[in-house]
């Protein structure tokens, strides 16, 4: 379990479920904080008695949503100019972040939902969705959507492997990055294709 | 300001390697990952932790970011009982994490929670 898990975890047990809203808010809006494996962990905590599942759902579903929506339009007011402050006018301006843009702003549903399930590709997507203003329409139909069904595949996991959710989200975590791995390796031989 | 060019054949070389290199590193790391995940889920599965547990108390292991209200909740514990046992003058008890306490009163945390483990398993035998 990683650290920044078993530094959260006391505060989830503690505060219940205004940690939990603080947590996935959070992850949502500006820190990657595992938020899947917290949600593991609460909808196991459902499981033992010490939570409720249906306050779990709704309590994390809020705090995703609200988190992604305030990143969204603070990329989407302030975006530009703190990041042009901050140094990175080149990077806004290169041709290849252009080209990532344009790609989220023309068909925006699919990233927008598949970004929901990987705490760095939301806050990316979010901060990318903010930046070339995508119709607020479209990405809230989106991501709620993907953060529903993220809120209730974690919360499910959680919920049906109990008190052995440590292992279960162990194994995700691994399964998952190896398949960003393959996927990544992938996309670096097609490109030496092209 | 613009650096001039490089030959490019020799940048697009260069370029092609450094992307070896990465790739080649990537395909290590997704096989050691892979090899970790494959012996955790073979673990996992021997010791039935890939499992559905219906009975939940009897198997969950105490961890020192656990608070006493969680374990008493786990265990089905009187509010009062561990406190009692183990003389914590925490005024913060049930609501503080193990590791905190232990850490407070300068008392390893593996023998703490050994402690923790006693003073259940004196309460379960006492019940039954």
């Amino acid at each position: 379990m990683s650290t920044i898990v078993t530094i959260l975890l006391p505060y989830l047990l503690l505060y219940k479920y205004w940690a939990l809203f603080g947590i996935t808010f959070i992850a949502a809006f500006f820190f990657p904080v595992p938020p899947g494996t917290l949600i593991m962990a609460s909808a196991a905590f459902s499981f033992q008695g010490y939570f409720d599942i249906t306050w779990v759902i709704i309590v994390s579903i809020l705090g995703n949503i609200l988190g992604d929506n305030a990143g969204y339009w603070i990329a989407r007011l302030y975006g530009t100019q703190m990041l042009y402050r901050i140094g990175l006018r080149k990077t806004l301006e290169s041709p290849r972040y252009q080209k990532i843009q344009a790609r989220i702003v023309r068909r925006p549903g699919f990233i927008i939902f598949i970004s929901r399930f990987e705490v760095f590709t939301n806050l990316a997507v979010n901060l990318i969705s903010g930046l070339g203003k995508v119709s607020y329409r479209k990405y809230l139909l989106y991501e709620s959507i993907g953060e529903i069904s993220q809120v209730l595949i974690y919360g499910s996991i959680g919920y049906i492997f109990g008190s052995n959710w440590q292992t279960i989200s162990s194994l995700i975590g691994r399964g998952l990055l190896i398949i960003v791995i393959i996927a990544i390796v992938l996309w670096l031989i097609m490109r030496k294709k092209d | 300001m613009t650096t001039p060019d490089l030959d490019p054949i020799a940048s697009y070389k260069k370029r092609a390697s450094l992307r070896l290199v990465v790739i080649l590193v990537l395909v290590a790391l997704a096989m050691i990952e892979t090899s970790t995940f494959l012996e955790q889920y073979h673990i996992g599965r021997e010791t039935g932790e890939l499992r559905h547990t219906r009975v939940t108390r009897t198997h969950i292991t105490i961890e020192p970011w656990m608070t006493f209200n969680y374990v008493n909740i786990l265990y089905n514990l009187p509010n009062g009982y561990l406190r009692d046992v183990l003389q914590i003058g925490d005024l913060k008890y049930p609501n503080t994490e193990l590791r905190r306490y232990a850490k407070e009163k300068n008392i390893d945390q593996a023998i703490f929670i050994g402690q923790v483990y006693a003073a259940i398993e004196k309460y379960n035998d006492v019940a039954s």
